[in-house]
C-alpha cells in the first residue's frame, strides 16, 4: 500500500495536469486565440477572402514561414513534406503531380491548375505546368500557397481537376528592402536569388513594386544504372551528365488599384533518362514562359465591387534528342518537337452584396481569350539536312462565364452555389457547376458537404500531333470530366486544428494513347496521312474511366506562443483506372513536421518526414506490373541569424530509397531498371536582408 | 490632340486613377477581425474596470463605401458576441468627427473598445491617439498602418493568416494591459 502511493500521487498529478490544467479559462482562451490566429485565410476557392473552414472546398495553405523554418527551395517538396492530400513523384527531370490516389503519368502537370496571384500558369498547347524547380517561380518571393483540393473548374475552367495550387507572392511591406540567398548542396547545386521590395506613394496612391530573379541550377546526381542490351549495342553505365537549370523572374508592381504583373522562366532539363540515348547532354528538353498580367480591382460601392484583368502570355517547348529512332533511311538523327503557344485575353468579374453585409453575395465573370499553337515534329540526319513532319499552326477562341451565389443566412449555415460555361472552338463546350454547404453547428467546429465537378479541355498536342508514320491526329476528342462528392469535418481545440475529409471522384473520358482502329488507319492512309502498310499506329481517344475515394486526415497545432508548431496529415485512397491501378500514383502516402523557433538569436529547428506507400512501376511492360519500394523521407533543417541582416540555412534529406516508381532504360519487358534518386541531399546557404 | 492609342489609354488610366481612390489594404475578413478583437480585449486586465457592467464597441466610420461595407459585417459579427469576458456586450456605431470629440464620446457613453473602419488616415489615427492619452480605452483598426500612427491594435494578413500588431507605448498611455501570454501571440509594432 505505501509502496503505491508515490504512483497514485504522480497518477493523480497527471490526471490533474491533463485534464483540469487545459481548461483553466485564461490558458484555454489563449490557446484558442492561438487557434484562431492559425486559421487559414484563403481566397482561391471563392475568389473572396474567408477562413478556410468556411471554404466552399477543402482548402490549406503552406506559409512563407514554413518554406523558411524547413528551408525548402521547390514548391514540390514542400507540398510533400506539408500538404495535405497532394504528393509528387520524382519522374524524369521533373515531378508529376497527383492528389489523392490519383496521377496521371506523363501529363505534365496538366490536371492540376497552377496560378501565380490569380494568374493562370498552365500553357494550352499541352496545358504544362511544373511544381519542382522548373515551376520557375521565384520561392522567395511567395508569401503563401493556397491549395484547393478537388474539382475546381468552376471559377478557373479547364486543368482544375485534382485541384487549384494559387501561389500567391509578398506584399512589399512584408518584403521591403534588398534580400540575397545563396544555396550551394550536395547533389551539386546552385541557387542564386535576389530581391527587392519598396511602397511608394503617388499623390494620395500608395503603390508598391515587388520583384525577384532565381537561378536554380542542379546537376547529377551521378547514378550508376544496369546495362541492358539496347539493339546492337547496350543502354546503362554510369550517367553523370543530368542537369537541371531555371532562371526565372517575377516582378509585381502596383498604384492605387491597378496592378501589373510580369513573370518569365525558362527550364532546361539535360539527360534525364526520358528517352532513348543514355546519358547524353545533348539529349534535352526545355520550357519557356513568359507572361503578363495588368488588373484594376475597385470597390464601386457599399454594394458592388469589380475586377478587369488583361493578360497576354507566350509559352515555347523544345526537345532536342539524338536518337536512332529516325525516319526510313537514317540510321541516326537528330528529333525535335518544338511547340509553341501564345495566348491572350481578358476576364472581368462583378460582384454584388445584396445586403452590403457579405451575407448574400453574386459574383457574374466572364474569361475570354484567344490562343494561337504552333508545332511540328523534325528529323535532321547526319549531313544536316531537316525533314519536318507535320507541322500545324491552329487558333481558337475560348470564352468562359461562371456565377457564383453565396449566402450566409445564418450563423451557422454558410451555401455556395455555382457554375461555370466553357465554350472553345473545337472542343465541346462544357458546364462545371459546385454546390457547398457549410454547417458550423458546435463550437470551432464545422460540417461541409461538397458536390463539384471540373474538366479539362484536350490540349492542342492530344488534337493536332501527328507523326504521319504511327500516330494520327485526333481533332474529335471531347474535354476529359470528374465529378466528386466530399464531406469535410474540422475542429478547432485551443491551438489545435484536425480536419477529416472523405470523398469519392468519378473521371469520365479521360484520354489516353490507344491503339487506331482498323477504319481510322485505313481512312488515314486513303486521305495520305499514313503510308500504305502502316501497323502499329496510335491515337488519342476519350477511351478511359477512373474511379477513386478515400479519406484525407490532417492535424496542424501550435504551442509556446506560437515558437513550437507541429502537424501532420494522412491520406488513404483507392483508385482504378479501367479496373486496373494507376501508375505511380501512391495510395497511401502522409507527412508529419515538428519545428521549434528557440528565440534571442539562437536557430529554429525544423524537422519533417514523408511516408508513401508502394506504388505501380510506370513505364514497363510487365503484366501485372510490379510495385516500387516504400518511401520514408526525412529532413532536418536548421535556420538562424548570424548578424547584420545575415542568416544561415542548413538542411539534410534523407531518403530510404533511390529508386523511383519510374522505369527506364531500352528493356520494359522484364523487370525494368528505374530512374535513381539521391539518398542523400543536402542544402547550405546564406541570406542576406537590407 | 489625343491620337494614337497609346496616348489614349494613358488618358484613360489618368482619369481611372482618381476615381479609383486609395486602395487601403484591408485583407482580413471583418467577421474574424471581430472574433480575434473580442476575444483579445477579454485579455486586457484593465477590461472588467473599464466596462463596469458592459462591455461597449463602438465601430468608427468616415464615409466611403468599404467604411460601410465593414461597418455593417463588422458590427454583424461583432453583435453575435453576447459577452465579452463574462460581461454583457453592446455595439453602437457612430461616424468619426475629430479625436477630441471621439474622447467626450467614450467618456459619456463609457467606450470600452474602439474599432477603426477603413477609410481613417495616419493624421486621423495620431489624432485619435492623442485625445485617447488618459483614457482607458482599446482602439484597434481594420487597416494595420494604422498601428503605426498611434492605434492600439491592428489586423495584418501574412502568409495567409491573421496577424496582430500591437502598440504598447500607446497601450500603456490608454490603459490597456495585455498579459504575457497574449502578447506572444501579437507582434509589437513599437
Amino acid at each position: 500500500m505505501t509502496a503505491l502511493r508515490p504512483f497514485t500521487l504522480a497518477a493523480s498529478a497527471a490526471l490533474f495536469a491533463l485534464f483540469v490544467l487545459p481548461t483553466f479559462p485564461s490558458a484555454q482562451e489563449v490557446s484558442d486565440l492561438a487557434g484562431l490566429l492559425n486559421e487559414p485565410v484563403v481566397s482561391t476557392a471563392s475568389k473572396a477572402a474567408e477562413t478556410a473552414d468556411l471554404a466552399p472546398a477543402s482548402a490549406t495553405v503552406i506559409t512563407s514561414e514554413d518554406l523558411k523554418r524547413y528551408a525548402f527551395t521547390t514548391l514540390s517538396d514542400a507540398i510533400n513534406f506539408l500538404g495535405v492530400g497532394m504528393l509528387t513523384e520524382q519522374s524524369y527531370g521533373t515531378v508529376e503531380i497527383g492528389a489523392r490516389g490519383v496521377l496521371f503519368t506523363g501529363d505534365f502537370g496538366n490536371h492540376v491548375l497552377l496560378l501565380v496571384d490569380g494568374h493562370a500558369v498552365n500553357e494550352p498547347w499541352d496545358e504544362t505546368a511544373y511544381y519542382d524547380q522548373s515551376a520557375g517561380i521565384p520561392l522567395d518571393l511567395v508569401d503563401h500557397v493556397e491549395v484547393i483540393l478537388g474539382p475546381g473548374s468552376v471559377l478557373y475552367g479547364s486543368s482544375a481537376m485534382l485541384g487549384v495550387i494559387n501561389v500567391i507572392t509578398k506584399r512589399a511591406r512584408d518584403y521591403s528592402g534588398l534580400h540575397l540567398v545563396a544555396d550551394s548542396g550536395y547533389p551539386e547545386l546552385l541557387h542564386l536569388s535576389g530581391g527587392f521590395g519598396q511602397e511608394f506613394q503617388v499623390g494620395s496612391h500608395t503603390g508598391e513594386v515587388v520583384m525577384g530573379v532565381d537561378l536554380h541550377d542542379t546537376w547529377g546526381p551521378s547514378e550508376l544504372y544496369g546495362l541492358q542490351p539496347n539493339g546492337s549495342g547496350t543502354w546503362g553505365g554510369n550517367a553523370t551528365h543530368r542537369f537541371i537549370g531555371v532562371p526565372s523572374g517575377y516582378l509585381r508592381v502596383s498604384l492605387g488599384d491597378f496592378q501589373l504583373a510580369l513573370r518569365g522562366s525558362q527550364s532546361t532539363r539535360a539527360a534525364t533518362e526520358i528517352w532513348g540515348n543514355f546519358d547524353d547532354p545533348n539529349n534535352w528538353e526545355r520550357d519557356s514562359y513568359l507572361s503578363a498580367d495588368a488588373r484594376w480591382s475597385s470597390q464601386l460601392s457599399r454594394t458592388v465591387a469589380m475586377s478587369v484583368r488583361v493578360y497576354g502570355d507566350l509559352y515555347q517547348y523544345d526537345e532536342n534528342d539524338p536518337t536512332n529512332l529516325c525516319l526510313a533511311g537514317q540510321a541516326t538523327c537528330l528529333y525535335q518537337n518544338p511547340g509553341k503557344s501564345r495566348w491572350a485575353g481578358s476576364e472581368v468579374n462583378v460582384s454584388y452584396d445584396w445586403l452590403g453585409d457579405g451575407r448574400y453575395v453574386t459574383l457574374l465573370g466572364v474569361d475570354a481569350r484567344y490562343i494561337w499553337v504552333y508545332s511540328n515534329s523534325s528529323y535532321t540526319d547526319t549531313t544536316g539536312a531537316t525533314t519536318v513532319i507535320a507541322p500545324y499552326t491552329e487558333d481558337a477562341t475560348m470564352v468562359g462565364a461562371y456565377l457564383q451565389q453565396t449566402a450566409r443566412p445564418t450563423d451557422w449555415l454558410s451555401l455556395n452555389v455555382g457554375f461555370r460555361l466553357d465554350a472553345e472552338t473545337d472542343v465541346p463546350s462544357h458546364l462545371s457547376p459546385r454546390a457547398a454547404a457549410v454547417f458550423s453547428t458546435w463550437t470551432g467546429g464545422t460540417l461541409k458537404a461538397i458536390y463539384s465537378e471540373a474538366f479539362r479541355a484536350p490540349s492542342f498536342y492530344e488534337r493536332f500531333y501527328t507523326d504521319n508514320v504511327e500516330q494520327l491526329a485526333a481533332s474529335g476528342l471531347r474535354p476529359e470530366q470528374v465529378r466528386s462528392i466530399e464531406g469535410v469535418v474540422e475542429q478547432r481545440v485551443g491551438a489545435n486544428h484536425l480536419r477529416l475529409s472523405a470523398y469519392r471522384y468519378w473521371w469520365s473520358d479521360m484520354v489516353l494513347l490507344e491503339n487506331a482502329t482498323q477504319s481510322q488507319v485505313e481512312t488515314a492512309i486513303a486521305n495520305g496521312l499514313l503510308p500504305a502498310g502502316a501497323t502499329g499506329v496510335t491515337i488519342y481517344t476519350n477511351a478511359s474511366q477512373v474511379e477513386s475515394y478515400g479519406l484525407d486526415l490532417s492535424w496542424d497545432a501550435s504551442a509556446v506562443g506560437q515558437r513550437l508548431r507541429w502537424g501532420a496529415a494522412a491520406t488513404l485512397a483507392h483508385a482504378q483506372q479501367d479496373g486496373m491501378p494507376l501508375a505511380a500514383a501512391a495510395q497511401a502516402f502522409g507527412n508529419a513536421h515538428l519545428s521549434y523557433d528557440l528565440g534571442g538569436g539562437l536557430p529554429t529547428l525544423a524537422f519533417a518526414a514523408l511516408a508513401v506507400g508502394p506504388r505501380q512501376i510506370s513505364g514497363t511492360n510487365v503484366v501485372p506490373a510490379p510495385n516500387s519500394s516504400a518511401l520514408l523521407k526525412l529532413r532536418l533543417a536548421v535556420t538562424g541569424p548570424i548578424c547584420c541582416g545575415l542568416s544561415y540555412r542548413v538542411a539534410a534529406t534523407w531518403a530510404s530509397t533511390n529508386t523511383t516508381a519510374y522505369a527506364v532504360g531500352p528493356a520494359r519487358d522484364q523487370p525494368s531498371e528505374l530512374l535513381l534518386q539521391p539518398i542523400w541531399q543536402v542544402l547550405a546557404g546564406l541570406r542576406f536582408d537590407l | 490632340m489625343i491620337t494614337s492609342p497609346a496616348r489614349r489609354i494613358a488618358l484613360a488610366l489618368a482619369l481611372a486613377l482618381p476615381a479609383a481612390g486609395l486602395a487601403e489594404d484591408v485583407p482580413v475578413p471583418y467577421s474574424l477581425q471581430a472574433e480575434l478583437l473580442l476575444m483579445i480585449a477579454g485579455h486586457d486586465h484593465n477590461l472588467p474596470a473599464r466596462a463596469g457592467g458592459e462591455v461597449r464597441t463602438l465601430v468608427l466610420a468616415k464615409p466611403g463605401d468599404e467604411a460601410a461595407r465593414a461597418v455593417t459585417q463588422f458590427k454583424a459579427a461583432a453583435a453575435g458576441k453576447a459577452t465579452v469576458a463574462g460581461l454583457p456586450h453592446a455595439v453602437e456605431v457612430a461616424d468619426f468627427t475629430t479625436g477630441p470629440a471621439l474622447a467626450g464620446l467614450c467618456k459619456a457613453k463609457h467606450v470600452s473598445i474602439v474599432y477603426l473602419t477603413p477609410g481613417f488616415t495616419s493624421s486621423d489615427a495620431s489624432g485619435i491617439a492623442k485625445a485617447l492619452e488618459g483614457e482607458s480605452v482599446l482602439t484597434a483598426s481594420a487597416a494595420p498602418a494604422m498601428v503605426k500612427s498611434g492605434i492600439v491594435l491592428g489586423f495584418d494578413l501574412v502568409a495567409g493568416r491573421a496577424k496582430l500588431l500591437v502598440d504598447l507605448t500607446q497601450a500603456a498611455k490608454q490603459h490597456v494591459a495585455f498579459g504575457t501570454d497574449v502578447l506572444s501571440l501579437m507582434a509589437v509594432s513599437k
